[in-house]
């Protein structure tokens, strides 16, 4: 078993830079985490000192019983203590050395024998489908090779938390959906406990089991894919999450505002793109179509009612065309109600 | 592999043992800090701190206690007597040599970089690379050279070739500023010819494009669009031109002192050898000042160039210019400028070196005596350079001192550059960053004072170090420590700290981290980082001027001996030997890296 804690954990840099804020969070055996947020918001903060690469401020990280980190308690495991493995945002390849011998660095580092070596780099490197490509040096390699062996250096040396820093960025729209899937399939092959870093909330919601959605240092929500896109916890939440992402009504938009039933005090409504309809609901209203925006499955559509723009999707052809009206309506129980700090009305 | 999370240590301290066992980074930072603020502020605040305390041979003259704080030397360099000695003259002479330098050397720069970059000169990638030689050869060079040509009879040792072609030659001609200027400009014309080449490469054709495409002349475009682009390059290359010339001392030691031109460097160094210290510590403090100034508005520029490169990205390709019949008085300027900066100041030394009087051009005047001769009649007790004990045990000095201070230079470089990326944010890296750059900024012929008069007794843990190669050493490499630091920052920025951190993870130690994976990497770079400094090393004079003790003598000062002593061929024999081993290693870093030469160029 192991369940890794994060309690109350806070990075602050020189200059009053606290990159992250009072973070909790317990991750399961065999969970695959993201930690998905906007560019700057501490999650390779985070994803460091989970590696023992940066010490918390303060707070403390546990795995079971076990403090890893914890300045209180004076406590600090050295990174190659941890038994976790981490792909860097940038590969970190080491540009003097072959792909074997990049593997093959850490096993000697924990001298492992020879003949276990050649066996464990030959099966992670079947694994992930790069055999052959040994000899090479990493200019030689693509991409997405260069970022299998990166993973491929880390399973060598079989941690038992993988700790992934956006390791899907640098990579184009198809090679990206490829080894997604391959990521996945590794997942429930070796059943790890995975960190996931990323700030594609698509890449989140398709590989994890839970996500944790940051902003400015602070957790945001933590649950299911669905959980969040579901139930968003607050307004943040609610808008990083979906593409095209959820239409935001607010009082000044007053007719729309207005004619939805409130509970309690709303200052904020939320509507997912999906949730609008073409036709008569709960909710109905004269709206005029600004744009239509096909992407192949499914059509987007920008409408606005009283000059408020909303956006609908839609996977069948509208009948109308631009500058039209048009009749659009939502149920009622599909609008999220939030209050004036932005967070959930149940 | 089996868990292992047992060393749970509670204590602070030995938590803290811990992780500097893992990773000793705090402890390099901590021995860099102690180090460089006792070998780099230790000296320079030395230096100022004597221009505002009563020095011991001044105590009873002015009646107060050794050490006492006092502006009297203040007084003595701005308001007395002598102050228009040793001090306004020399300022307003040291501006004029300047400003006449930068004109001279950012006009000539320019010029031959729009010839060699914008047009169809035919060869121009091979000048380019020509262009540059002047700049490596040491300054003084050119200056020996001078004297070489045009020395008259006002001084001791043989005459210049055109006294002995029969040209009779006025001082001003021979000594004073027209030579300091001429040889300065053609010495530093390549730093302006570099940084506008560099500019030039960058302007993006396509705003000349565009400007032409809504109509624009040539002569629009190229006072519109291009000059403006042009001028952070501009006032960059002038104003790093002014700060060398501000603290330089060699050429007009050399050219100036024959007929009592004195400027800012040459009057430090009399102030220092007549020993007084006081007034050397305000000199020292001005000529900071300057270099202070100008830099910190060339930083200021560079940064506006760097606004101007964002703005029109990588550059695209320009097609060059057709020259058509200005290839004619194009060629004419780009071989003049190497003829006289280049061939006739080199041909002249390797000419006096085997000719026994000057501009005597028949067969029995020619004669290898200098070289390879047992004995030289004129010269007596000095036999030929390549059988000459002092030579010889003088080239062998310079060779293990400045081998040893290239690599104290290139290892405290990377060192800084290492703390500076592992802790990038930090006050400490921050605080080396600036300490490591401050030698630029303090005139050298200070920096080597204040290493004599602070090391030659015992201080703390150091032993007195006079007469040791060990004084030499450390200030040499101190003295070049801003351009190894630069190098070595510039490496690790590049390099990251992923690369360790990834070994870290895989549990190597620091040791295995640094000797596997950062130093593999950064071989070349750190290289480069210890050949630059050796290349200004060999050609170093000013620094160790007052270092070189009888017996330490390196070849730059057996060059000043043999001056002194008026053997001018030996002197020119020694510098040949100098330019050719510089020549040599700027050619096996050019080898090693193929832009190691041009980056490197901007400071040193
Ligand atoms: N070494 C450091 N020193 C100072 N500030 C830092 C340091 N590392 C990170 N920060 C700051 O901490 C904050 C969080 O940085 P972090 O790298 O964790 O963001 P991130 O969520 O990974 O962003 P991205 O998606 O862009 O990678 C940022 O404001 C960053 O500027
Ligand atoms: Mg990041």
């Amino acid at each position: 078993m192991a369940v890794i804690h994060l309690n109350g954990l806070v990075k602050e840099f020189p200059g009053h830079v606290v990159a992250v804020d009072h973070l909790d969070l317990t991750i399961q055996e065999g969970e695959f985490v993201s930690l998905l947020g906007p560019s700057g918001c501490g999650k390779t903060t985070t994803l460091r000192m989970l590696a023992g690469l940066e010490d918390p401020t303060s707070g403390e990280i546990l795995v079971d019983e076990t403090i890893l980190s914890s300045r209180e308690k004076g406590v600090f495991v050295a990174p190659e203590k941890r038994n976790m493995g981490l792909v860097f945002q940038s590969y970190a390849l080491w540009p003097h050395m072959t792909v074997w011998e990049n593997i093959a660095f850490g096993l000697e580092m924990h001298h492992v024998p020879r003949a276990e070596q050649k066996e464990r780099i030959a099966s992670v490197m079947s694994m992930l489908q790069i055999a052959g490509l040994e000899k090479r040096y990493s200019f030689q390699l693509s991409g997405g090779q260069q970022q299998r062996v990166a993973l491929a250096r880390m399973m060598a040396m079989t941690p038992e938390v993988l700790l992934l820093d956006e390791p899907l960025s640098n990579l184009d729209a198809r090679l990206r959906l490829e080894m997604r899937a391959e990521l996945k399939r590794i997942h429930e092959k070796l059943a790890k406990t995975t960190v996931f870093v990323t700030h594609d909330q698509l890449e989140a919601m398709t590989l994890s089991t839970k996500i944790a959605v940051m902003k400015d240092g602070r957790l945001q929500q933590y649950g299911t894919p669905m959980e969040i896109y579901r139930e968003p916890a607050n307004l943040f939440v609610a808008q990083f999450v979906g593409s095209p992402p959820i239409n935001v009504i607010t009082p000044d938009a007053a007719v729309l505002f207005h004619s939805v039933p409130a509970n309690g005090s709303v200052s904020t409504y939320g509507l997912r793109p999906e949730a609008l309809r073409f036709g008569d609901g709960d909710w109905t209203m004269e709206a005029r179509v600004d744009a239509i925006l096909p992407t192949g499955p499914e059509w987007i559509v920008q409408v606005n009612v009283d000059s408020f723009p909303l956006f609908a999707r839609t996977d069948r052809e509208p009948g109308f065309g631009a500058g039209d009206t048009c009749r659009v309506a939502a149920d009622f129980e599909a609008f999220h109600r939030f209050d004036n700090s932005g967070l959930r009305i149940a | 592999m089996p868990v292992d999370r047992t060393p749970t240590l509670r204590s602070g301290l030995a938590r803290g043992l811990v992780r500097l066992r893992h990773d000793p980074t705090a402890i390099i930072a901590a021995v860099l800090v102690v180090v460089l603020t006792y070998l780099v502020l230790g000296p320079v605040l030395s230096m100022l701190a004597s221009g505002v305390r009563v020095q011991f041979r001044d105590a009873a003259r002015l009646g107060l206690e050794p050490g006492h704080l006092t502006v009297a030397y203040i007084q003595r360099v701005f308001q007395s007597r002598i102050s228009s000695v040793l001090f306004w003259r020399p300022l307003v002479r040291t501006l004029v040599v300047s400003i006449s330098v930068l004109v001279g050397s950012v006009l000539i720069g320019f010029v031959l970089a729009w010839i060699l970059v914008r047009t169809d000169f035919p060869g121009r990638k091979t000048l380019s690379r020509v262009m540059v030689i002047p700049y490596i050869a040491p300054a003084w060079t050119f200056a020996l050279a001078w004297l070489t040509l045009f020395k008259n009879r006002r001084i001791a040792g043989s005459l210049g070739i055109a006294e002995g072609l029969g040209f009779s030659l006025p001082n001003w001609f021979s000594y004073g500023a027209v030579p300091i200027v001429i040889t300065l400009t053609f010495s530093l014309f390549p730093l302006a010819f570099l940084l506008f080449g560099g500019a030039l490469q960058s302007v993006d054709a396509q705003l000349e494009e565009s400007a032409r495409v809504v109509g624009a002349s040539r002569t629009a475009i190229l006072r519109r669009i291009v000059l403006p682009l042009l001028l952070p390059a501009l006032m960059s290359s002038g104003l790093l031109i002014l700060a060398r010339t501000i603290g330089s001392f060699g050429t007009p030691y050399l050219l100036g002192s024959p007929v009592n031109y004195t400027v800012l460097g040459t009057s430090l160094y009399g102030t220092i050898q007549r020993g007084e210290a006081g007034p050397a510590g305000v000199l020292t403090a001005v000529i900071i000042l300057l270099g202070v100034l100008a830099v910190s508005v060339d930083v200021y520029f560079v940064r506006e160039a760097r606004r101007f490169v964002t703005v029109t990205g990588k550059g695209g390709s320009q097609t060059p210019s057709r020259l058509g019949p200005l290839v004619v008085p194009a060629g004419m300027f780009v071989y003049g400028v190497i003829l006289v900066s280049l061939v006739l100041p080199l041909a002249a030394l390797v000419l006096s070196t085997i000719t026994r009087a000057p501009g005597v051009f028949r067969r029995e005047n020619f004669t290898l005596i200098y070289w390879i001769g047992r004995s030289i009649p004129q010269f007596p007790g000095q036999p030929g350079l390549f059988r000459n004990p002092d030579v010889i045990r003088a080239a062998w000095n310079s060779l293990r001192i400045v081998t040893l201070a290239a690599i104290i230079s290139g290892t405290l470089g990377t060192f800084i550059g290492y703390v500076s990326v592992r802790y990038s944010t930090s006050r400490v890296a921050l605080y080396l960053r600036q300490l490591s750059f401050m030698p630029y900024l303090v005139p050298t012929i200070g920096f080597g004072a204040a290493y004599l008069t602070l090391f030659a007794v015992r201080r703390g843990p150091i032993p007195s170090l006079y007469g040791t190669i060990w004084l030499i050493v450390l200030a040499m490499g101190i003295n070049y420590l801003p351009f190894a630091a630069r190098t070595g920052t510039a490496a690790m920025m590049q390099l990251g700290r992923e690369p360790e951190e990834a070994a870290m993870v895989c549990g190597a130690s620091w040791w295995k981290r640094i000797t596997r994976i950062v130093i593999p990497i950064l071989k070349k770079t750190l290289v480069t980082g210890v050949i630059l400094p050796f290349i200004s090393g060999m050609k170093e004079l000013v620094l160790v001027i007052f270092l070189a003790t009888p017996g330490l003598e390196l070849l730059t000062t057996q060059v000043l001996r043999y001056i002194d002593y008026g053997y001018t061929q030996l002197a020119n024999a020694v510098v040949v030997v100098i330019v050719v081993i510089i020549a040599v290693l700027t050619m096996v870093l050019q080898k090693i890296t193929g832009t190691g030469l041009t980056s490197g160029l901007r400071g040193g």
